[in-house]
């Protein structure tokens, strides 16, 4: 479903070159949840970039349901994320002065999906996962928890075959992220949609049916 | 409509920056409107002056056509007559009619004394909305339509030209030019009231038919001296000059105002678009195409401009429409506000819109998205 081969991505900073990925492979069937487990620069978000399209890679390849993301070119490669690919990120989720059902609803803004029915859909993303009494809130009558679900209703409302999730507990307490792993698990089994997700926390991991360990751009191991 | 929507969101919540900008705008339609609509009165009047002149001499003294020059005499009426291609000559006593209001702008209130004869050459092309052409009466006076509305005249009014009185006995259809603004009496009652007997201004020749006006003028100067002769060709490049000097105006003032509202444009649109990178570089992540964002930020721009429009319209009508009327309180007019002003100005503002708003949106669509999100709040 998903296939990584023999990735590579360098950023050159003040004449030193950081391989933020560094040969990395592997595989993802449809419908696992899969965490990326790695400390802070580990190439963790480098390499969800990569996978969803956000960056080029140096070398190697990315397969998504068979399609080859290096021949995805320019003009094509937003309607090609509308279909395959949902983002949850790690600091900027919601556009502030949007409510969230608003949020919600934008991938199929941009899909051209009609106001009442987009708005329909976000709602019952929104009411899936709990949010039924948030729908006209915005960013800042939102919890961090409550926002990060608003992220994953947005990931998921266009139906993509992956959600890419940057480390969404990570400005979460505990409790609060045990309630998102389970929001992560719910919306996994109903849509059998894969998720990728990176993180340092246990809570994500404890969820997922695959783990990458990640260390400075390398997979230590694979669970 | 969700355009339009989105765009009037955004808009909406930078109000005083929006208002700033509509304002620039606003300012520049409001000139490009003043400016354009002197411009068109003075074509209208342009128009009916080349229509009226079409194949007309005219002789004065001095070089001064329509308010009267020095004194020409009989005599060299009578030679001029002798003159082979000559239809009619028309001599005329041109004088303001009152010397206690100043004109200072538009047209001056004339009074025209013409040969019982000569008045369907004249005036004879236009209609009267009530009373006659004749001039019956030693005392009748035909008025032109401004002049009768501002000094609410009917036919049967009195009128003081000179030391004498005069009864209306015809008011004329508005022709939109000199005319409005003219009276007409018979000839010998004119110099009568102005105390000069055979004073003549000007005369008007009108040539025999096949007759070149041209040459005729050039045979006429060689023949009589002492006359100013104008053929038709120097009236009309008088015309066009003073005309092409209004429009240069106009489009002077079109251009500052298109300088102006697109620096406004621009430099907001700037400022959103670095105000809202990381929001754009989260839309394009989530799917939305380079058209979907350069649209948003276009149809800001447009928006923007749009509304500077409809204000300055609105300010410029007003402006236009108080002037008028006090102009019409002295007895001149200047303004011409025409449809096609507004949409001309629509149409201008509407592409300065697209114009400026589309670097701002160029740069709004090359933000990446992944350099965009790593900013941290
Ligand atoms: N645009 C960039 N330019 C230079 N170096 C970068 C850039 N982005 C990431 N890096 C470097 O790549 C490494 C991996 O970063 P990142 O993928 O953000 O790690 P993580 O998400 O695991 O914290 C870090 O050392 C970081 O400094
Ligand atoms: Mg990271």
């Amino acid at each position: 479903m998903l296939e990584v081969k023999d990735l590579y991505k360098t950023y050159k900073y003040a004449n030193v070159k950081i391989h933020a990925v560094n040969d990395v492979s592997f595989n993802i069937r449809t419908g696992d949840i899969v965490s990326i487990f790695g400390r802070s620069g580990s190439g963790k978000t480098t390499l969800l970039n990569l996978i969803g399209t956000l960056d080029r890679p140096d070398s190697g390849e990315i397969i998504i349901n068979g399609k080859n993301t290096r021949e995805v070119s320019g003009s094509k490669l937003a309607a090609f994320r509308r279909s395959n690919i949902g983002f949850v990120f790690q600091y900027f989720n919601l556009i502030p002065y949007l409510t969230a059902i608003e949020n919600v609803a934008l991938p199929l803004k941009f899909d051209g999906v009609a106001r009442s029915e987009r708005n329909r859909r976000a709602k019952e993303v929104l009411e899936e996962i709990g949010l039924s009494k948030r729908l006209d809130f915005k960013l800042a009558g939102l919890s961090g928890g409550q926002v990060q679900r608003v992220a994953f209703a947005r990931a998921i409302i266009a139906k993509p075959r992956i959600v890419l999730a940057d480390e969404p507990t990570g400005q979460l307490d505990s409790k609060t992220a045990e309630n998102l792993a389970e929001t992560i698990v719910n919306l996994n089994k109903k849509s059998n949609i894969t998720f990728i997700i990176t993180t340092h926390d246990p809570v994500i991991s404890s969820i997922a049916n695959k783990i990458i360990y990640f260390e400075d751009g390398k997979i230590q191991k694979k669970e | 409509m969700d355009i339009i929507f989105d765009a009037f969101r955004n808009l909406c919540r930078r109000k005083f920056r929006t208002l700033l900008a509509v304002s620039g705008v606003a300012v520049g339609i409001f000139a490009f409107l003043v400016m354009g609509a002197m411009a068109e009165h003075f074509r209208r009047i342009s128009v009916q002056f080349e229509y009226l002149f079409e194949n007309r001499i005219f002789i004065c003294e001095r070089l001064s056509f329509w308010a009267g020059g020095g004194i020409l005499s009989e005599a060299k009426l009578k030679k001029v007559k002798e003159i082979p291609g000559i239809e009619e000559a028309i001599p005329m006593l041109i004088s303001r009619w009152s010397d206690e209001r100043m004109v200072v702008v538009g047209l001056p209130r004339v009074v025209v004394g013409l040969p019982l004869e000569n008045i369907k050459s004249i005036i004879g092309r236009f209609r009267v909305i009530s009373g006659n052409l004749a001039l019956n009466d030693k005392e009748s006076v035909i008025v032109g339509y401004d002049l009768a509305q501002e000094n609410k005249l009917s036919t049967g009014s009195k009128v003081k030209i000179g030391n004498e009185d005069f009864i209306v006995s015809g008011i004329l259809e508005k022709t939109g030019g000199l005319y409005d603004g003219q009276m007409f009496i018979r000839l010998s009652e004119a110099q009568k009231a102005f105390h000069r007997k055979d004073l003549i201004t000007s005369i008007m020749l009108i040539p025999s038919p096949r007759v070149d006006p041209e040459k005729l003028s050039v045979e006429i100067k060689n023949r009589v001296k002492g006359i100013e002769v104008i053929p038709p060709s120097r009236i009309k490049s008088q015309i066009r000059s003073s005309l092409s000097l209004w429009n240069g105006l106009t489009f002077g003032a079109a251009f500052t105002a298109c300088v102006a509202g697109a620096l406004c444009v621009i430099i907001i649109m700037l400022v959103s678009v670095s105000e809202r990178a990381v929001e754009i570089g989260l839309k394009r992540a989530i799917g939305a195409a380079t058209s979907h964002i350069m649209l948003e930020f276009l149809s800001e721009a447009v928006m923007v401009t749009v509304s500077g429009w409809f204000i300055g319209s609105i300010a410029g009508w007003f402006f236009i429409c108080i002037l008028t009327r006090w102009l019409h309180s002295m007895g001149s007019n200047l303004f011409d506000l025409t449809p096609r002003l507004f949409v001309t100005a629509l149409v201008g503002v509407v592409a300065l819109g697209l114009l400026s708003g589309l670097y701002p949106a160029l740069r709004a669509a090359s933000i990446e998205p992944a350099e965009a999100l790593k900013v941290r709040y």
